[in-house]
């Protein structure tokens, strides 16, 4: 019989405190870098950035041109963002990184703090206090999870304004919220989809919220207008970050008809993606330019959480310490709808023209899409 | 309902099982010789993001299988290490292991892909061979673990490790092995996943999948054909819920959602009255003690 390292007591505690230790310096390793990331970004903020917004954005330049704070000096406000995954998820989280990053380099706020992988819970809250002591104001919860903790943590800070995802107008004193009215785009991707493909409408999102809801309808409403027959179904898959399941229901909705795809988050959206690259659907890619991830891709819409993030912070400047629901729709540049350059020469004149009628009504005020989560 | 009760339904339940058996078979073979790795979780992943990337730089799923079964190789000796010649808590052990595992191919991904960059897709490999070679691992397993003098060692080091060394058997060898083989399996389950239905990853990509493995393998009384049994019964369910779901039935969206796990609940019940659960699962071997 061989001896085996078993037979080595004396050896086990000092191995198993430097097994420990190699462990413990790659979690802290690994958790600096991430914190590092965004600070890696900032050195963009010593070129005369804030020149550029108001060629492109003069309405936003308005309360920068009012307020000393906003011109990059330390007095303007430090702005920090928690986030559930990772900024670089292509969609959601990247567009509030970028959002946070664009106020920086335009002066508006003086520092930012981007948190990722923060979890909702004790883990969010000790985070937001955190940055509360360190002076961060506006605080940026975002997520739709994190609405208890930010209730907790903003008791104990009353002239901190906090804002988290509810994107249903929950707002109570330095508590905020702030809209996702993703059924616009939503509604002309719809018109789209329709005038390229013949077939039923599939909605998907990780679980039947609202604001899912009302995208998968805005987009058949859409639709209908082309079509009046197209007919729609809606998924959850039970999770925003399961692709296979998401692409599996999908699937599914295609095997029942489905040629027309609108995801609601992104694992939803990838999973549809890859079910429409593979069944010769189009689909709709979620907060962002997906039109890379497959030739399904037919349009996307962009978010401009950079304006929506900016109205937190004119309220800190203006020394409000009550929040309110901050939305930014999409007539006021809050959305963009990009049309995949694949498909632009496939979209008929007569859709295009429905779209960019659809679009005008939608920015002249004249035509508001129906916020529609029942059916 | 004809759309429910189709081809379509069970092909779905079989892309949704492969990765899930076959790690579900990784978490077997070490439990059947007594070391309950609870890391399938972080091995899918690690493996996950090891075909991913290399089909992406070499360009063939074939070898990002290859390089999820070796890095689920590389895991399983680390792991193996604490659990095996260590000694320590294995739940604790195995739990810490997912953890890290998630973080840091969280940390590698981001390092792989810059910001605003959509991370590419990667060729895949089709149905037909992912089912093949999980047939081939599972006819491998069944036949070792059945007909061969090692199958009967290793479940002796699961059972009563303290007569398999008095017959001369060496428990923490034999412990090494199982636990660098059911990591190496976990791990292409990942890889599978990946390289096979999906061709991309995301942070989480595996969403759990290992804790369903690990259910299984009680689910199907360490026996590696119930395992394969299971995860497809599991795939099956979920296919089912999704293709229910698009019809109007009236029923809350979350009773579908439930329907998988349910089920395996009620067949865990069922079958929990005749529990095969290696006696000396989750105890570490010392010789000295013995």
């Amino acid at each position: 019989m061989p001896i085996t390292t078993m037979n080595r007591p004396p050896r086990s505690r000092p191995i198993r405190l430097a097994a420990a230790g190699v462990g413990l310096a790659l979690v802290l390793a690994a958790c600096g870098d991430d914190d590092d990331e965004p600070a890696a970004e900032e050195p963009a903020t010593e070129e005369p950035a804030t020149e550029e917004p108001a060629a492109e954005e003069p309405a936003a330049e308005e309360p920068a041109a009012e307020e000393p704070a906003t011109d990059g000096s330390a007095d303007a406000p430090k702005l920090a963002i928690v986030y559930s995954a990772e900024w670089q998820d292509g969609s959601w989280g990247e567009f509030a990184y970028d959002g946070a990053n664009a106020l920086l380099e335009r002066g508006v706020v003086s520092d930012i703090s981007l948190q990722e992988n923060v979890p909702p819970g004790a883990d969010a809250q000790n985070a937001m206090r955190a940055l509360a002591d360190d002076g961060f104001n506006p605080i940026i919860a975002h997520s739709f999870d994190y609405g208890d903790d930010v209730k907790t943590v903003a008791a104990d800070y009353p002239e901190t304004i906090f804002v988290y995802a509810g994107g249903f107008g929950d707002v109570a004193g330095n508590v905020g919220d702030y809209s996702q009215p993703f059924w616009e785009p939503a509604y002309l991707e719809g018109i789209l989809a329709a005038d390229v493909m013949d077939g039923a409408v599939a909605g998907a999102g990780g679980f039947d919220i609202p604001v899912c809801r009302a995208m998968k309808n805005a987009f058949l409403a859409g639709a209908q207008t082309i079509d009046p027959d197209t007919e729609g179904s809606f998924v959850a898959v039970g999770d925003w970050y399961d692709v296979q399941l998401a692409k599996e229901a999908a699937l599914a909705q295609a095997d029942a008809g489905a040629t027309m795809f609108i995801g609601c988050g992104q694992g939803p959206t990838f999973g549809q993606i890859e079910a429409a690259n593979e069944t010769g659907g189009v689909a709709m890619g979620y907060v962002g330019d997906m039109s890379e991830l497959g030739e399904s891709v037919l349009a996307s819409f962009t978010w401009n959480l950079e304006a929506v993030f900016e109205l937190m912070v004119e309220d800190v400047v203006a020394g409000k310490t009550e929040a309110q629901y901050y939305e930014v729709l999409l007539g006021d540049g809050g959305m963009s709808v990009v049309i995949s350059p694949a498909w632009e020469d496939r979209i008929s004149d007569e859709g295009m023209a429905a779209f960019d009628a659809a679009l005008a009504s939608i920015e002249d005020g004249s035509f508001t899409v129906p916020f529609d989560a029942e059916s | 309902m004809d759309v429910v009760l189709s081809i379509g339904t069970l092909t779905a339940g079989l892309r949704l099982a492969l990765p899930v058996a076959l790690a579900a078979l990784g978490a077997m073979i070490s439990e059947r010789a007594g070391v309950l790795n609870l890391g399938i979780e972080g091995l899918m992943i690690s493996g996950a993001l090891a075909g991913y990337l290399t089909t992406h730089h070499l360009g063939s799923p074939w070898l990002g299988l290859l390089a999820g079964l070796l890095v689920g190789a590389a895991c399983g000796a680390l792991l193996s290490g604490a659990l095996v010649s260590l000694g320590a808590n294995q739940i604790v052990t195995g739990l810490a292991f997912t953890l890290l595992a998630l973080s840091a191919t969280s940390y590698l991904y981001q390092r792989s892909f810059s910001i605003g960059q959509n991370p590419p897709r990667i060729d895949r490999i089709s149905m037909p061979p992912l089912v093949v070679l999980t047939l081939v691992v599972l006819t491998i397993v069944i036949v070792v673990m059945r007909k061969t003098l090692a199958g009967l060692v290793i479940s002796a080091a699961g059972e009563s490790p303290v007569s398999a060394d008095a017959l001369g058997f060496d428990v923490q060898r034999v412990r090494h092995l199982t636990t660098v083989a059911g990591s190496s399996l976990a791990a292409l389950g990942g890889a599978v996943l990946v390289c096979g239905p999906l061709g991309l990853f995301i942070q989480n990509v595996t969403a759990g999948r290992g804790w369903v493995a690990l259910a299984l393998v009680v689910f199907a009384g360490w026996r590696p054909l119930p395992c394969v049994l299971g995860a497809f019964l599991f795939g099956l369910c979920d296919a089912v819920q999704l293709r229910i779901q698009g019809t109007s039935t009236g029923i809350p969206y979350e009773v579908f959602l439930a329907l998988p796990y349910a089920v395996t609940l009620v067949a865990l019940v069922i079958r929990g009255r005749n529990s095969r659960t290696p006696s000396a699962l989750g105890v570490p071997f010392d010789r000295r003690l013995a």
